[in-house]
């Protein structure tokens, strides 16, 4: 790639992740709100609001960070397989996103049950899912953060390899 | 800071010389070993709580299975 294109990559990338790291505090303080507000009417729409806010944006910028972060990856000396902080740092974020498509059924199934239920039934409609699901995505996503910050060093096996072969790299 | 974080991907900053943050080390280093044994550990509370019953299991992520 060259600079300017990957400037631009750089800068979706660090866009949409931060934006997705937002997200999650957003998602974790209203399921915080869900478990604990003695309101029927918050209580539904916490729910109903993850479940509306969802697909239009913590999927896209999931996606996008991944991404994004791939193809600077594949487009930079970095790599993808080469340095131990790159890879902890894809698998995380692999895995945050399959959590977030996974869980978008669970709030789905929430928003829905939030239409149903009345005033008196509110403890049926609340989770401790959205709390538990979105704070260990902020976990992982400031992990993430401070790999990219710190870079801690370590080659793995690939990495020697195409270290000590770079014609081939 | 020297440079901007990202979530998903290395940042370009260093993009000229990818060698910059890796050192001399050889093997894994300390603080992945770390990582991994943190990375087991929650992965046997993940998979004790999907099978486990009541509010998080397989049917809450999975439509029609409520």
């Amino acid at each position: 790639m060259g600079p300017r294109l990957r400037k631009l990559v750089l800068t979706a990338h660090v866009a949409t992740s931060v934006g997705w790291l937002g997200a999650a505090a957003v998602f974790l303080v209203l399921g915080i709100v869900g478990l604990c507000s003695g309101d029927a009417a918050v209580v539904r729409a916490v729910y109903l609001a993850m479940d509306a806010a969802s697909w239009p944006v913590l999927v896209p910028l999931a996606l996008a960070s991944l991404l994004t972060g791939l193809v600077q990856g594949l487009g930079t000396k970095w790599g993808l397989f080469r340095h131990y902080w790159v890879v902890v740092k894809l698998t995380m974020t692999v895995l945050a996103a399959a959590v977030v498509l996974l869980y978008t059924e669970t709030l789905a199934y929430q928003a829905d049950l939030a239409r149903r239920v009345g005033d008196g039934d509110i403890s049926a409609l609340r989770s401790a899912g959205p709390v538990l699901h979105s704070g260990i995505g902020m976990v992982l996503l400031g992990t993430a953060v401070v790999l990219s910050v710190f870079k801690p060093p370590g080659l793995t096996s690939y990495g020697r390899r195409k270290r000590r072969s770079p014609a081939t790299a | 800071m020297s440079e901007v974080p990202g979530a998903a991907g290395p940042d370009s900053g260093h993009a000229g010389d990818g060698s910059s943050a890796s050192g001399p080390a050889q093997g894994m280093p300390r603080w992945v070993k770390v990582f991994v044994g943190i990375a087991i550990v929650l992965a046997v509370l993940a998979v004790v709580a999907l099978l486990a019953p009541g509010d998080h299991g397989p049917g809450r992520h999975g439509p029609g299975m409520h």
